[in-house]
């Protein structure tokens, strides 16, 4: 009946595994392990994709969450001796800081810095001409989706990192595998690709959306996906470098590090606990900064940082602007801080590692204007559309054949419920497709509504996210497993239309940074994020509307989410052979499309 | 359409294979990154050897995961990934093998 994810084949094909005849074949196999490749984790990969999706704008979700640095003034040329002179004011034994000047995308300096402590770095942002500290709100910003992003990240200072580093590395091999045996299975990618049924409704117009999401830009998956396990390449699969970078005392991962970023190794900062650090001697930056702009003829520079490197000796290190070039990481040059004078250059040229560093490159896509990274956006949602279609197809073909099964018994009055792990399913659907999207909304509320003055401000931030996440999942359950009953995709998707809906009122009573102020003036990244919000919600809203419980009159199952099993059967067989056409038939196939919209919330 | 019973010999031959999978494929994955690099090394700089190396690794983990599926039995879904894996890890500590045999002679 259908070429793609037959269901379980692979029962039949493992099971008679010593009759080899009978195996349903390398395509077959492949089919399965896609399924359940992309099932197992698939709600951890949609968060991780949604959240990366959001990470191209994390500077501008930065600024909206700091409205106080909104009207800053255009940079200053000189600001960098400013703002060193500043935080010294400040922070008197600084050992080491960085320091980002403004550009087009963020207007404030922004410095981190360490004292003498081995502590974590510290942030003050800074006036772009005068180098004064601007005071913003404690939040963790647009910071959050990019590190729960890749981490996990659940609280400002999480302790669970690396796990979640971990965690995510196996999810996003699984996407890999998924991809890899999606383009097996499917051979047919030019004909999937220009097929799509929506009218069909049900379960073929998901496998549709499911393929065309996942060949429109599948070269895009393989490169996030490829570059994201590369990027924590030394966390994932560390074995090459324990073999050739073994010596006497064991494995020189510092040495790695320096060969891979063009570094010398003793260049590289070493700091162990309990270290004693001198704070930084007095360092002109000026001088410094001139000679960087002449040995690149003016190339803009992007930030500034001053260490002591392993042998004690105050370096400054000036790196070229993210957004002049592909590869990651930036051309750096390095600078003795006493005299002045130029050490080094540090950009690797060799074939591996210049690959390496156009895959990390495009994977954080700081190279990209405007245009692009819209385009990149665009991209992402379609990569959760992907996973979320496939989540949801799932459940889709389980429950028609179910029904299908129902009826022949002839039971078709009182139809058996779903079995659990179909009805898990269909909760964890509603909780991970409808909630995220509505918790990021309720991220982004708290906010503006949170006091200023709360304590752990940020940490409650990330509670709110995490407590409207939370209570999507009690609802998901409650409708799919608990009581199952229509309505449970457009309570979530109903509350994310209000809240994303409601974020530019919030905004503009409570800040200075409303659309009231920044249309007229055209400050269109500050208005942007306002605007885009606004089309978050009705975008959410209209799929509420579409998902309404009382949408579908005659038992026709409408959104299926393993949710509304109960009084369809009779209609099964619509499913497996629509027949009919019109406005029905129009009707039950967008509302059946709708929930995978909702990961467009961003 | 026939559904076929998940009965727990089936469910343990899945588990079976799914941890031949993630820790035989890793294993190999890893068995592999160690000995290209071991066998790329004298050709290039180290980082462009472990850099190479890594690279292609996901591909042959990927490999290795449909193989174990595709593997007749779950038994050949362990072969399959340890045996190529204990011989890669065999190549790649041949210098360590040689060094301890040179100090214990």
């Amino acid at each position: 009946m259908n070429h793609h994810m037959p269901p379980t084949p692979a029962a039949a094909a493992l099971h008679s595994a010593k009759t080899p005849k009978d195996r349903e074949g390398f395509r077959q196999a492949m089919s399965w392990l896609h399924t359940w490749a992309g099932l197992v984790l698939g709600w951890l990969l949609f968060a991780i994709f949604l959240t990366g999706t959001l990470s191209f704008f994390k500077n501008e979700f930065n600024l909206w969450m700091r409205p106080e640095t909104h009207g800053l003034p255009a940079a200053d040329a000189h600001v960098a001796p400013k703002a060193l002179a500043a935080l010294l004011r400040q922070v008197p034994d600084v050992t080491q800081w960085i320091m980002r000047m403004p550009d087009e995308r963020d207007p404030a300096v922004t410095l981190l810095w360490r004292d003498t402590g081995n502590g974590r770095f510290e942030t003050l942002r800074m006036n772009p001409q005068t180098g004064d500290a601007i005071t913003t709100r404690d939040t963790m910003g647009g910071d959050f989706f990019y590190r729960f992003h890749f981490e996990l990240r659940t609280a400002q200072k999480g302790r669970w990192t690396l796990q979640g580093r971990w965690v995510v590395g196996a999810a996003t091999l699984m996407m890999f595998i998924a991809l890899l045996t999606g383009i097996v299975t499917h051979r047919r990618f030019f004909k999937d690709f220009f097929t799509f049924r929506p009218n069909k409704g049900g379960q073929r117009a998901w496998l549709d959306a499911h393929n065309v999401s996942g060949v429109l830009v599948l070269p895009f998956y393989l490169m996030i996906t490829f570059s994201g396990l590369m990027i924590f390449h030394t966390l994932y699969m560390p074995s090459g470098i324990a073999t050739a970078y073994r010596g006497d005392k064991g494995i020189d991962s510092n040495a790695y590090f320096a060969d891979l970023q063009g570094e010398k190794p003793e260049r590289r900062v070493r700091r162990s606990p309990g270290d004693k650090v001198d704070p930084l001697p007095p360092i002109a930056l000026e001088p410094i900064v001139d000679a960087a702009s002449a040995r690149w003829h003016g190339g803009h520079i992007g930030a500034l940082q001053a260490r002591r490197d392993a042998e004690g000796r105050v370096v400054v290190e000036v790196t070229r602007h993210e957004g002049d070039r592909l590869q990651y990481r930036p051309p750096r040059l390095l600078f003795d801080g006493i005299t002045g004078q130029w050490l080094e250059q540090a950009d690797p040229t060799s074939p591996a590692v210049t690959t390496y560093g156009v895959l990390y490159g495009l994977h954080l896509a700081r190279f990209a204007g405007p245009g692009m990274r819209w385009a990149l956006f665009g991209f992402g949602l379609l990569g959760s559309l992907m996973i979320a279609t496939g989540m949801v197809l799932w459940t889709v073909k389980r429950s028609a054949r179910q029904q299908t099964q129902s009826q022949r018994k002839g039971t078709a009055t009182t139809a058996p419920r779903a079995p659990f792990g179909e009805r898990l399913v269909g909760a964890i659907n509603i909780a991970t497709l409808g909630g995220l999207p509505l918790a990021c909304g309720v991220y982004l509320a708290s906010n503006r509504l949170l006091p200023i003055a709360t304590t752990h401000r940020a940490d409650t931030e990330l509670a709110w996210f995490f407590s409207a996440w939370g209570l999507a999942l009690l609802w998901g359950l409650w409708c799919a497993v608990v009581r199952p009953q229509r309505g449970g995709w457009s309570v979530p998707m109903a509350a994310g239309a209000l809240v994303w809906t409601t974020l530019p009122v919030l905004n503009a009573l409570t800040t200075q940074a409303h659309l009231g102020v920044t249309l007229p003036t055209g400050e269109w990244m500050w208005a942007g994020m306002d605007l885009s919000f606004l089309a978050t919600g009705a975008l959410m809203g209209w799929l509420a509307w579409r998902l309404r419980p009382g949408r579908v009159p005659h038992g026709r199952k409408m959104a299926p989410t393993g949710a509304q099993h109960a009084p369809a059967p009779t209609h099964a067989q619509e499913h497996a052979h629509p027949h009919h056409g019109g406005h029905h038939g129009d009707h039950a196939g967008n509302a059946a499309m709708a929930p995978s919209k909702a990961m467009s919330g961003g | 359409m026939k559904t076929a019973r998940a009965d727990w010999r089936y469910r343990l031959a899945i588990t079976s294979r799914t941890l031949a999978a993630a820790a035989g494929g890793y294993a190999l994955a890893a068995g592999f990154t160690a000995a290209l690099t071991l066998g790329l090394a004298p050709f290039m700089p180290r980082v462009e050897a472990v850099l190479t190396a890594t690279m292609l690794a996901w591909l042959a983990y990927a490999l290795a995961a449909a193989w174990a599926f595709y593997a007749r039995t779950a038994w050949g879904a362990w072969g399959g990934t340890l045996l190529p894996a204990l011989a890669l890890g065999a190549y790649a500590t041949t210098p360590q093998w040689t060094q301890w045999m040179g100090t214990a002679a």
